[in-house]
């Protein structure tokens, strides 16, 4: 009863990621990704059969991306709405702020790029910090602590693959592929807390 | 009477009640949220819930559904167009008082 109304009003908001599926989803979204773009980048060599799988993945991630909302959907249809109820976002109900804030920081990383030193791989570099400023922004959207480590993750990975692997690509796949692992990571953790804590229940309304 | 403590006084007490004024902040930023959800959040008992939903529906600021998904009984509630424009105006008739009340 201590809380205030603003944070009443930012809980429906937080429900939305405390089964951990969108984390599970996009991470597998991303591993799906990573793998398609190092065999893209192995078959460079062969600009006919680099074409094909260019395209194939593409269309592929598409499809999947398309096919991730369904699932989280159905997943928190049989899983979560059971336990812990139902909650249908507005649209429009996240704060106009985070957006202005991720083009804005977008924008940032795109100047900043231009003046990274030659050892850095600067493709992979801005893919991994923009996904470090998205995960931040989660973190400063719900206040859980586990999106500011998930990000602070993904930018020490960042760091580590732009300055230690050559090749755009191959850096580009292993930040995003580790990206997609850590976002799996917390997410499995986030659904093994959730499932330990709830049980099936019926509405009595 | 000062007119940012007539804000105070003039309040809308159907919102004011603490319980009441969870579910409100509850469903402004939802399109729709159900009874297992809302009994969740607020700690309420059903009965209590069931009590202050009511109170809402009845001054036209929640609107509340009931049906079935997957033969499973889903009560669902959101709120009114009018529901949203009373709590907005109750925000601003209590910034209004705490701002005059701080100066």
């Amino acid at each position: 009863m201590n809380r205030s109304i603003g944070d009443w009003m930012r809980r429906p908001l937080r429900y939305v990621y405390i089964d951990g599926f969108i984390e599970i989803a996009i991470g597998a979204l991303f591993l799906v990704s990573a793998l398609l773009l190092l065999l893209f980048a192995v078959a460079l060599d062969r600009p006919a059969l680099a074409a094909v799988i260019g395209a194939t993945a593409l269309l592929l991630v598409i499809v999947l991306g398309l096919l991730v909302k369904r699932l989280v959907e159905a997943a928190k249809e049989r899983l979560t709405y059971r336990r812990t109820g139902f909650v249908q976002l507005r649209p429009g109900a996240t704060p106009r702020w985070t957006h202005i804030l991720l083009i804005l920081a977008a924008l940032g990383l795109a100047s900043a790029s231009l003046f990274l030193p030659d050892s850095f791989q600067q493709s992979g570099f801005a893919l991994g910090a923009l996904l470090t400023l998205i995960l931040a922004l989660f973190g400063l959207q719900t206040g859980w602590l586990r999106f500011y480590l998930v990000a602070a993750a993904v930018a020490l990975l960042t760091l580590a693959a732009s300055q230690w692997i050559s090749g755009e690509a191959a850096v580009a796949a292993f930040v995003l592929g580790g990206s997609g692992a850590i976002l799996g990571m917390s997410g499995g953790w986030a659904l093994s807390r959730y499932l330990q804590r709830t049980t099936a229940e019926q509405d009595h309304g | 009477m000062d007119d940012a403590l007539k804000d105070f006084y003039e309040v809308d007490r159907t919102i004011h009640e603490p319980a009441r004024l969870m579910l409100m902040a509850l469903l402004y930023n939802v399109s729709s949220a159900d009874f297992l959800y809302l009994l969740g959040e607020t700690g309420l008992t059903k009965g209590n819930l069931s009590s202050h939903l009511s109170k809402l529906e009845a001054a036209g600021y929640v609107a509340i559904d009931k049906g079935f998904v997957d033969k499973m009984p889903r009560t669902t509630c959101r709120l009114t167009p009018q529901g949203r424009q009373a709590f907005d105006n109750y925000r601003q008739q209590m910034r209004n008082g705490l701002a005059a009340a701080g100066s």
